[in-house]
């Protein structure tokens, strides 16, 4: 496990308050109730009606039992959130993660498109044969292991449900190249879906899609998730680097839709799409699908490269948390305090057989299924577990948040934000709030050259720019 | 020994209401990974519906607008 450690901290030059581990227990102040200390300010979760409310450090005073304030008190009972019983802090406990998703990364190389910010610096052969790089030539460049085959892919479908895995996602590199023995990627899925898997999707950018194919697919009640950059043609092929990939994407996104097949369309955020966001979304939905905001570029990859990274106000606008804006369900509070709230049961399983937490995680290799023998024996032990396991208690900066119980985490992003440093504990990296000061909106957290914290404040005129629009970035809109 | 209070005690909701309005933003995703299947999926999340399906959370990826 890892070694859970307080840490001092200075913000401005002033060193602040740090929550021990006795003040990082929530305190149970009714059942289902809890109250969760900051380093500045508390919040109340309660988990029965989802609701999660602020309280100043006062209130975390009055309702931990160290003030009277008989008529704060008295509001607090009227709202439910308290019956007069004493709070008591509740130890938590680590959960103990099962497998749940695995994303089946079944051709990790090879690619019809070459795009821009691709985490798996995935390209097609001939790319590679250009640039002089072939398989085996140079490691670093390109794994010389064997790939799976495909009875291995089969096997290893199998004994993820096995272990009682239901939901499942083939991704690439584009898994409409993926072929072996005369088999595709709908075979796999074939093969999945009669195995019992219950929700099986594929990734794909979804140039490579025949009449047949989406019948297939239709068939076999697969979903399908699909990449479109842009509205504007040459934006978009100027990313994939694939001439009239947009063309083909689109048109099959229509046949898609014609089949009734169930699809998302996903767009990532950057330098060279930034300005056709809007329109993008506005095409997304003409085009018959849900319409949402673009993922911000996560520095993975080839998309860890500064200059293709959006313009700060688009990351302001579309990337950060400028706000609160929480819910607590029972089972995110139990959840997100007991394991991770996003790699918890996840794993990805590359071309060569390696179990990285997630897509984005390249470097965090836990182990391999060809050298181990099997998926379980990797799932045994302590690193992709120590991983599941990791939670905002163990991150820095979110450990002394009152928020840590319901805010969600980005391990890769967070360790990709901090060139490459502290997978396990690298701040946030997309939050404004400084739960020292406990204030939104002066800056995001990073660390330094020694590995402290720091709260940045080079995008405060710009989140404050943002604020005055009436724009309170993606996440807050509509609060 | 119980400090007086010298200033008022407050409290603030953080959490929005679940309406037709802000439906489709608390299950957009934002910090998470576009790679993720959203399993709740429009037919739940969409503004047709009156409120987001109270299997959004983390079992169905439907990810709340703060992640």
């Amino acid at each position: 496990m890892t070694e859970r450690t307080n840490h001092t901290l200075a913000v401005k030059t002033t060193k602040v308050e740090i929550l021990s581990s006795e003040e990082r227990l929530p305190i149970k102040v009714k059942e289902d109730v809890f109250l969760v200390r900051g380093a500045k300010r508390g919040a109340i979760c309660d988990t029965n009606a989802g609701n999660v409310y602020s309280i100043n450090e006062f209130a975390v005073k009055v309702i931990a039992g160290q003030q009277d304030d008989p008529e704060y008190q008295a509001q607090l009972q009227q709202m439910g959130l308290t019956n007069g019983e004493r709070p008591v802090p509740q130890e938590v406990k680590r959960a103990e993660p099962k497998l749940n998703f695995v994303w089946f990364e079944i051709i990790s190389d090879d690619c019809n498109e070459s795009c821009a910010h691709c985490y798996a610096e995935s390209m097609p052969p001939s790319h590679r044969k250009a640039l002089g790089i072939e398989n085996g030539d140079n490691p670093q460049i390109l794994d010389p292991r064997p790939k799976l085959k495909v009875e291995e892919w089969q096997r290893l479908i199998r004994e993820a449900f096995d272990l009682g895995c239901r939901q499942c996602q083939f991704i690439g590199g584009e898994p409409f190249v993926y072929h072996d023995g005369g088999k595709r990627v709908i075979d796999l899925a074939a093969y999945a879906k009669e195995v019992g898997f219950e929700f099986i999707e594929i990734f794909t950018n979804a140039t490579l899609l025949n009449t047949g194919t989406i019948q297939r697919i239709k068939e076999l009640g697969v979903h399908m998730a699909v990449s479109l950059y842009s509205s504007v043609p040459d934006v978009h092929n100027s990313i994939t680097h694939l001439p009239r990939s947009h063309q083909m994407t689109t048109n099959n996104l229509k046949r898609l839709k014609e089949a009734e097949v169930p699809t998302r369309v996903e767009s990532v955020l950057m330098h060279a799409n930034q300005h056709t966001v809007a329109q993008t979304m506005i095409f997304i939905d003409e085009l018959g699908f849900e319409p949402h905001n673009p993922d911000v570029l996560r520095p993975k990859g080839r998309g860890d490269n500064p200059e293709i990274q959006p313009d700060d106000e688009y990351l302001v606008r579309y990337g950060l948390m400028l706000g609160p804006n929480f819910s607590a369900p029972k089972r995110v509070f139990e959840r997100y305090s007991s394991s991770h709230s996003c790699l918890a049961g996840k794993i990805t399983i590359t071309d060569r057989g390696d179990i990285l937490p997630c897509i984005f995680s390249r470097d965090q290799v836990t182990g391999n299924v060809v050298k181990a023998g099997s998926l379980k024996a990797v799932l045994e032990k302590d690193p992709i577990n120590d991983i599941w396991t990791t939670t905002k208690d163990d991150v820095l900066v979110c450990q002394d948040c009152e928020y840590r119980y319901v805010c969600f985490d980005c391990r890769p992003l967070s360790q990709g934000a901090n060139g490459g440093r502290e997978y396990q504990r690298a701040p946030y990296p997309r939050c404004t709030y400084n739960p020292y000061e406990g204030e939104w909106g002066g800056g995001t957290w990073k660390l330094d050259e020694n590995g402290n914290p720091y709260y940045d404040e080079t995008l405060k005129p710009i989140i404050e720019k943002v604020r005055s629009d009436g724009n309170l970035g993606a996440q807050t809109k509509g609060h | 020994m119980k400090e007086a209070v010298l200033e008022k005690p407050t409290i603030e909701l953080v959490t929005p209401p679940i309406t037709i309005e802000n439906c489709k933003p608390i299950c957009e995703p934002v910090c998470a990974p576009s790679i993720w299947p959203n399993f709740c999926g429009p037919t739940q999340c969409s503004p047709a519906k009156d409120r987001c399906s109270p299997d959004c959370g983390p079992d169905t990826n439907c990810r709340p607008s703060n992640w």
